[in-house]
């Protein structure tokens, strides 16, 4: 399975996919420096802000296609034939489609997230901050949140894969459920506030409030304050959410696995 | 003869490109005027186009709001930028640049409640920081004139910033006074002196102590003046005689006391400052 798995790197490596990402990550730092100079007090600050908001989309991205080039374009151009044949079982086969997409998104997310660091440690602003953001292991615990992140999406899309006969349909609704679940935690929260119009409270509370049973609340993951303004780690929500999240990504692949192993491929 | 056609095609396609490019060189263009805001969407709407990223969200609000020019003086554009910078403080209340152009620009354009929502959002998160607790106490002074409020935000400012904390509990101190309840504010004005270690300043407070209370002294012959003859006393030594009071009080700041056109006594400083506002 080891094998299988570093073979779906390699795989992930010599398509198209570490090509976008080079040009992303290029395209994504010159924008975040840019964007920080819209800043007038915390130039800093806003640059690591944006460049966390662009990684969690050009990787959410990278991590579909992924999925779509491993696993569900197999499925649809029927190459998948060829690997069941080989004396493997079918969940190893999954699960290590699901480990390349993991191994491949954490080393973006590790040559992205080294790559800013470099530069905004050497290259940063100059101007004193009140507060200038912490770069030290915050930034990397903010980039492990965001790779659970990533992992969970993950989960969702390869669960997709499993049951759809076109490989976009894991891609397409792979997007939607990383914005729902992202976008979930500030709606509630809106919903519960004061500037919340009653009536879409009335409509949309009983459902976003028992949301939690099947849709996971990715903000819980997105750590970055830790990083943005020097604050101290809450290790129990943290951990909660690192919890959730493990949780349900092995429960979607169980799931996935289940449907994998009954599927009759014609 | 074909090639004469498509040549003179080309010729006509052409002049009628050249025509119509110079007539339009000089056309006047519809007034576009970006630097001014019309539009505000829903929270759920901004969240969906950020990619369900509340930090995005805050960072699009807070740099549409910087592309406001100076120039534009127009109470719709105020009022939109204050609601996109009260969404910024929702999405992320600890933006610095967000509180700051807030209470820069909002109270000062008629957006205070849009301001202060940001300032307090600020003030709560950012701990390490007395500027928007202080910009707080200001606004709650200065605009809502709730001076309680303003004297607690001060307080808190103090307790932020060390250096600048003397000046601020002067300042707390003050506002506290202000406000029209003697007797909060010589509660609280106690309090301080009791946990102030400062020499100066605790005799400062001793002093607007005594001031309140001689305040707190007319006010009580003011009732008793106008339960006795039922009206309003005219001027300050028609309160002598009433509710035990022998002479009228002395004002350790020298600054002294006056009747209000309804007959009510107040701090002579503060009526002034009152006018001039």
């Amino acid at each position: 399975m080891l094998e299988l798995t570093r073979l779906g790197v390699r795989m992930g490596l010599r398509g198209l996919g570490f090509r976008i990402l080079l040009l992303a990550t290029l395209a994504l730092l010159g924008m975040a420096f840019l964007a920080g100079n819209f800043s007038g007090r915390q130039q800093l600050t806003v640059t690591l802000d944006v460049a966390f908001s662009g990684m969690r989309v050009v990787l959410l991205l990278m991590v579909l296609v992924w999925m779509q080039d491993l696993l569900a374009r197999d499925i649809e151009r029927k190459s998948v034939y060829f690997m069941l044949a080989y004396p493997i079982a079918r969940w190893q086969f999954l699960l290590s489609r699901f480990l390349s997409v993991a191994a491949l998104g954490g080393m973006s997310l590790l040559f992205i997230g080294a790559v800013f660091w470099v530069l905004l440690y050497f290259f940063g602003s100059n101007y004193a901050q009140m507060r200038p953001p912490a770069l030290s292991w915050s930034y990397w615990l903010v980039l492990l949140g965001m790779w659970l992140d990533l992992l969970v999406v993950a989960a969702f899309a390869l669960l997709l894969a499993t049951l759809s006969t076109t490989p976009f349909l894991p891609f397409l609704l792979g997007l939607a459920f990383a914005l729902a679940a992202r976008g979930m935690g500030p709606t509630i929260d809106y919903l519960r506030g004061e500037r919340s119009d009653p009536l879409h409270e009335q409509l949309f509370s009983p459902l976003l409030e028992h949301a939690y049973v099947w849709l996971p609340d990715l903000s819980r993951l997105d750590w970055r304050v830790l990083s943005l303004y020097d604050l101290p780690p809450e290790p129990l929500a943290m951990g909660l959410a690192a919890l959730n999240a493990l949780a349900y990504i092995a429960a979607l692949t169980a799931l996935a696995i289940v449907i994998f192993q009954r599927r009759n491929f014609t | 003869m074909r090639m004469l056609l498509v040549l003179v095609i080309m010729l006509l396609a052409w002049a009628g490109f050249a025509g119509t490019g110079l007539l339009l060189r000089d056309h006047a263009r519809p007034e576009a005027r970006a630097e001014v805001l019309r539009v505000r969407m829903p929270i759920p709407v901004q969240l969906t186009y950020s990619a369900g990223d509340p930090f995005l969200a805050a960072n699009l609000n807070v740099f549409r709001s910087l592309m406001v020019a100076a120039s534009v003086t127009e109470p719709e554009t105020y009022r939109i930028q204050g609601q996109l910078q009260a969404d910024a403080a929702f999405f992320n209340p600890r933006h610095e640049d967000n509180y700051y152009v807030g209470a820069a620009i909002l109270p000062w354009n008629g957006q205070v409640t849009a301001a202060q929502d940001v300032l307090l959002k600020a003030a709560q998160s950012r701990e390490w920081d007395m500027w928007p607790a202080f910009y707080y106490a200001f606004n709650a002074m200065y605009f809502e004139r709730d001076m309680n409020k303003a004297g607690h935000w001060a307080e808190v400012a103090a307790q932020r910033h060390p250096r600048n904390a003397p000046a601020l509990r002067d300042m707390a101190a003050k506002w506290y006074e202000r406000g029209d309840d003697p007797e909060t504010a010589l509660d609280i004005l106690v309090a301080m002196h009791d946990q102030s270690a400062d020499e100066n300043f605790r005799a400062l407070l001793a002093a607007r102590v005594v001031r309140l209370q001689g305040l707190q002294q007319l006010r009580k012959a003011a009732s008793e003046y106008r339960q006795q003859h039922a009206r309003a006393p005219s001027r300050l030594d028609d309160l002598i005689g009433h509710a035990g009071l022998e002479a009228l009080p002395e004002d350790p700041l020298q600054l002294g006391y006056l009747l209000s056109a309804e007959g009510q006594p107040l701090l002579a400083d503060h009526v002034k400052q009152q006018d001039s506002q």
